[in-house]
């Protein structure tokens, strides 16, 4: 089963997005910060990563990274951002994540842009 | 000594036991108190962080069906709404949820506040005498799609209170778009700087439609008004606007001249260098600044000898603002060969050369 990894520090978000996922057949790992998000992506080596740009206690640009030094497996990345942060997405695609999304999105575009990326890897 | 002796006649051990106990006393029934105190507080947390977990993953699981589904509330749901706080922490959670996600969620959001009868809380507020409470409920009307109150909120987009006057702007910008602007023609009250922003920034994600009273708002006695409708023409290019744009460089408010003197700069015309050169002898310096920064984006080698004697102005900024220009004009750099025998000029030519390299 496709593992997704969530970094969201909005719990709301964060809930509604985990269950969407969840309903389309995806293993969901969640993290409400940053620090568990980097806790979480070398413990459970997820395929995908969703990580909002803005967290606590480690960046979504930190997670890029990490998620793109791990040699196991070929992680895709897939950044959250909100309007007026362009400039983050541009450092977080230099760093090699694959796609992102600006809030606000739909769900359905959400899971579109996931399934892209499994099917790219 | 024989005071002393007195002083101690009067201190008794007994006393001193009476007096000690009773501050053991009153500490102890503080610090108990405390405790309970923040046992309470804890357990009130408590209680409100699970209730609020099961709230939100209440509504994810609602807003993540592909169809709205038909709600059946908990007898515990049903206890927990009718308290007003939760109704309106459950509304700023909608809200806060409305503004990330768009397509079928957003639309459940709606459902939802609709469903649970939440738009009765914000009329209640937005009806209130208090003004935070109109302009939140202002806010959540808007946000949450209640399109059949907009009426009743266009009327306080002139209003006195600052708050209520940009939620209900806002909020109108938000449904009608730019045909929402309509409300700069009755408007009397500032329409400050940050509002400006927030107005440009709601529109810059919209389709540009014909601005038909756009020359209304550029003859408005409201001189907020009339600063916004020179800053739409500057960003929505309206070139047929280009006279009216140069009347407002007479205006008596430098803002409004700094922005005609820029506007006219996007949509300048063939006799666009003209105005701004007579213009320029009137102008404070920073706005002269300004018009010689347009007339090296817009002016031609004609402009040559204007900016030759602004070189022989005080002002170093200015000199080197004219520098800039006269290079741009020419489109050569040469041309400040001829100055390198004034100290300051020969120093100005070095830094233009310097950028232009």
């Amino acid at each position: 089963m496709t593992k997704i990894l969530l970094i969201e520090d909005d719990s709301l978000i964060l809930k509604t997005l985990e269950l969407k996922i969840r309903k389309e057949g995806f293993e969901i790992f969640c993290s409400a910060d940053g620090k568990e998000g980097l806790e979480k992506l070398h413990l459970e080596l997820p395929d995908v990563v969703i990580t909002d740009v803005m967290l606590p206690f480690a960046s979504g640009l930190e997670i890029v990274s990490a998620s793109k030094k791990i040699k196991e497996k070929d992680i895709k990345v897939i950044v959250c951002s909100s309007m007026g942060q362009e400039h983050i997405v541009e450092e977080a695609f230099n760093l090699g994540a694959d796609d992102y999304i600006t809030k606000p999105f739909s769900l359905n575009e959400l899971i579109i842009r996931i399934k892209k990326q499994i099917k790219g890897r | 000594m024989k005071q002393r002796e007195s002083f101690f006649h009067l201190l008794k051990p007994d006393h001193l036991y009476a007096a000690s106990m009773f501050f053991a006393v009153i500490t102890l029934l503080l610090v108990s108190q405390v405790y309970i105190y923040l046992y309470i507080k804890k357990r009130r947390f408590r209680i409100i962080s699970q209730i609020n977990h099961q709230i939100n993953e209440w509504i994810g699981m609602i807003i993540s069906e592909k169809e709205f589904p038909v709600i059946d509330l908990t007898k515990e749901l049903k206890l927990y709404l009718k308290k007003e706080k939760n109704r309106e922490f459950l509304i700023d959670n909608l809200i806060k949820i409305r503004k990330n996600l768009t397509g079928s969620a957003a639309q459940s959001i709606v459902e939802l506040y609709k469903n649970l009868q939440l738009k009765d809380d914000s009329i209640a507020r937005f009806k209130s005498y208090a003004w935070h409470k109109k302009a939140k409920g202002i806010y959540e009307l808007y946000m949450m799609d209640q399109e059949a109150e907009l009426p009743d909120i266009y009327l306080y987009t002139n209003s006195k209170n600052e708050y209520i006057r940009m939620e209900a702007q806002t909020a109108i910008i938000g449904f009608w778009g730019f045909e929402g602007l309509t409300f700069l023609e009755s408007l009397e009250e500032p329409l400050h700087e940050w509002q400006q922003l927030k107005l440009l920034e709601q529109l810059s994600t919209l389709d540009i439609v014909p601005l038909q009273n756009l020359s209304l708002w550029l003859r408005s006695g409201n001189e907020y008004v009339k600063h916004f409708a020179l800053k739409l023409t500057d960003i929505y290019r309206q070139l047929d606007m280009h006279d009216l744009v140069a009347d407002c460089l007479q205006s008596a408010n430098v803002k409004i001249r700094a922005q005609a003197i820029k506007s006219l700069g996007r949509i300048a015309d063939d006799s666009t260098a003209e105005i701004l050169i007579s213009h320029y002898p009137t102008e404070t310096n920073d706005n002269k600044k300004k018009i010689l920064q347009q007339l090296a984006t817009i002016g031609n080698n004609n402009i040559t000898s204007f900016l030759e004697e602004v070189l022989k102005e005080d002002d170093d900024f200015l000199k080197l603002e004219a520098t800039r220009a006269l290079v741009a004009v020419n489109n050569d750099v040469k041309i400040l060969n001829k100055f390198q025998a004034d100290k300051t000029m020969a120093s100005i030519a070095r830094q233009i050369q310097y950028e232009q390299a």
